[in-house]
């Protein structure tokens, strides 16, 4: 039995659940918060969005078939977390929320970018959710795009495009500062 | 081209990683999850609890009206033939109880 199967059922098994759940966490936190903090940007709501990531994960955990991958599957959930969080801030923005922004970015103890990074995150930030998504698993964690073409479940080809224009975007993004 | 404009992207910006995260924070991760899961549990054993006991109340409550209202109705049926001369005849032999009796005055008035 694969330790995927293994944990399976462990995972199904009332009084193992919970072990097996905590090991889940620890195999699987770190990829999870990074993908999710790149798209939202501070730890505080990587933090919640992980956490809410991994409840949700826990309460749909008998409906999980194991048809995909768990790593797979929890990359779907945290990808829906955060795109969710950040419409819900869209919506709550000010004007000059650019500014905002770069002030906050500044002022992150957790940021240690320099400037040209600080501007990269500028430039990340004007890609639509799913756009920056998939930008952000090829750019910086250089996922494959079978891969990625798992938890979105879309085409390898779309995906190649999305990719190829959110460069495009954050290239032109450059030249105007330039 | 998409690969040169990307390579020419990765020359400027880099692809390190500028962000960091709190000393210790994926160390207590699991046990803080493990802590809400348990939160979580409990806090739906007390709602399951709490709707189990409203529903009880209520059939209980319902079981008493019903049972309330089925003693009435026998007892309005079982008095409804006497007339004002049998019940004082009734009266005077002491064949009748204390709720006929009570059941008639109230009917009376």
């Amino acid at each position: 039995m694969t330790d995927e199967a293994e944990l399976l059922n462990r995972l199904k098994d009332g009084k193992l659940r919970e072990q097996a759940f905590t090991e889940l966490v620890r195999t699987h936190q770190e990829r999870l918060y990074w993908q999710i903090r790149r798209m939202v940007v501070t730890h505080e709501d990587a933090d919640d969005v992980l956490q809410n990531t991994l409840m949700k994960a826990w309460a749909g955990l008998d409906a999980f078939r194991g048809e995909s991958k768990f790593g797979t599957w929890l990359h779907q959930i945290a990808l829906h977390e955060a795109m969710n969080f950040l419409r819900k801030k869209k919506q709550t923005l000010s004007i000059d929320d650019e500014q905002t922004f770069v002030a906050n970015l500044s002022a992150d103890p957790y940021f240690d970018g320099n400037e040209t990074q600080m501007q990269l995150q500028q430039a990340i930030r004007t890609l639509p959710e799913k756009q920056r998504a998939v930008f952000n698993m090829k750019y910086f964690d250089e996922m494959k795009f079978e891969e990625i073409s798992e938890i979105f479940g879309t085409s390898v080809g779309a995906l190649k495009a999305s990719y190829h224009f959110a460069v495009k975007k954050i290239t032109a993004y450059f030249e105007k500062l330039d | 081209m998409a690969d040169i404009l990307e390579k020419k992207l990765k020359e400027r910006t880099g692809t390190d990683n500028p962000f960091r995260v709190p000393e210790g924070y994926f160390d207590t991760l699991p046990e803080k999850m493990r802590l809400r899961i348990a939160r979580k549990k409990r806090e739906r054993n007390i709602w399951r609890w709490a709707v189990a006991a409203v529903m009880a109340g209520c059939v209980a409550t319902t079981g008493l009206i019903l049972v309330q209202q089925a003693d009435t109705a026998s007892l309005a049926s079982e008095t409804s033939v006497y007339s004002a001369e049998d019940m004082e005849m009734l009266l005077d032999c002491n064949i009748v109880s204390n709720l006929e009796i009570a059941n008639y005055i109230t009917e009376a008035e």
